[in-house]
């Protein structure tokens, strides 16, 4: 968990060009500064990229929190 | 290496039609069809200048691609590969590590059989396969 929340980190960082970023499990994806519908495909692709794991749209679209993201992750793997 | 045709088109994002559309022609570009497509949610015009294909997209609100026209306004966005077989084409990009966030679909805004996908590159941005 610790782990892929650094990864995560460094990825959401990146996509919203943003160093300050900082990242909790219950961390809203819509609410960071900055988001729309097409950084969150971007995070997915990115997401998609650093862990080898593969989404549809319909599960891109109802992630919402960090923590769901990362049950997600390891549900995949 | 993921096996493509050759290139179909350059998507290009245009805040509007009409003036972007006459700024091409004027570059030598001619029209060559288009209209409403409702996959992408957008107004579509084709304008072509010596075999290649620059597709003028003005994508509606609801459109995925709509916060980059508030951003970029006029500017190109995505690349579209003509490919043999969309379905083991949209495979190789999934097992590559790219999102699919638009599966494929008939595109009415090309020909009657045309179909296209979408995926998301984490660093190549947005892709466009078509199997004519």
């Amino acid at each position: 968990m610790d782990e892929k929340m650094k990864q995560l980190t460094e990825i959401f960082q990146d996509v919203f060009d943003n160093e300050g970023i900082t990242l909790t499990a219950d961390t809203k994806i819509k609410e960071i500064k900055g988001w729309d519908s097409f950084i969150h495909i971007s995070l997915m692709a990115a997401v998609q990229d650093e862990f080898g794991v593969a989404y549809n749209i319909e599960e891109i679209m109802k992630l919402k929190t960090v923590g769901e993201l990362i049950a997600s992750i390891e549900g995949k793997q | 290496m993921i096996n493509m045709k050759k290139i179909h088109h350059i998507g290009f994002l245009a805040k509007n039609l009409e003036k972007t559309a006459k700024d091409f022609e004027s570059m030598g570009y001619e029209r060559n069809g288009g209209g409403f497509d409702p996959i992408q949610k957008a107004e579509i015009l084709f304008m072509n200048m010596d075999g290649v294909n620059v597709e003028l997209v003005v994508p509606s609100e609801d459109s995925e691609v709509y916060p980059l026209l508030k951003k970029y306004r006029n500017a190109p966005y995505h690349i579209c590969y003509e490919v043999e077989n969309l379905e083991q084409a949209i495979e190789e990009f999934v097992k590559q590590g790219y999102a699919l966030f638009r599966p494929a679909v008939k595109a009415v805004a090309i020909s009657e059989t045309a179909r296209v996908a979408f995926l998301m590159g984490r660093n190549v941005g947005m892709v466009e396969l078509v199997e004519l």
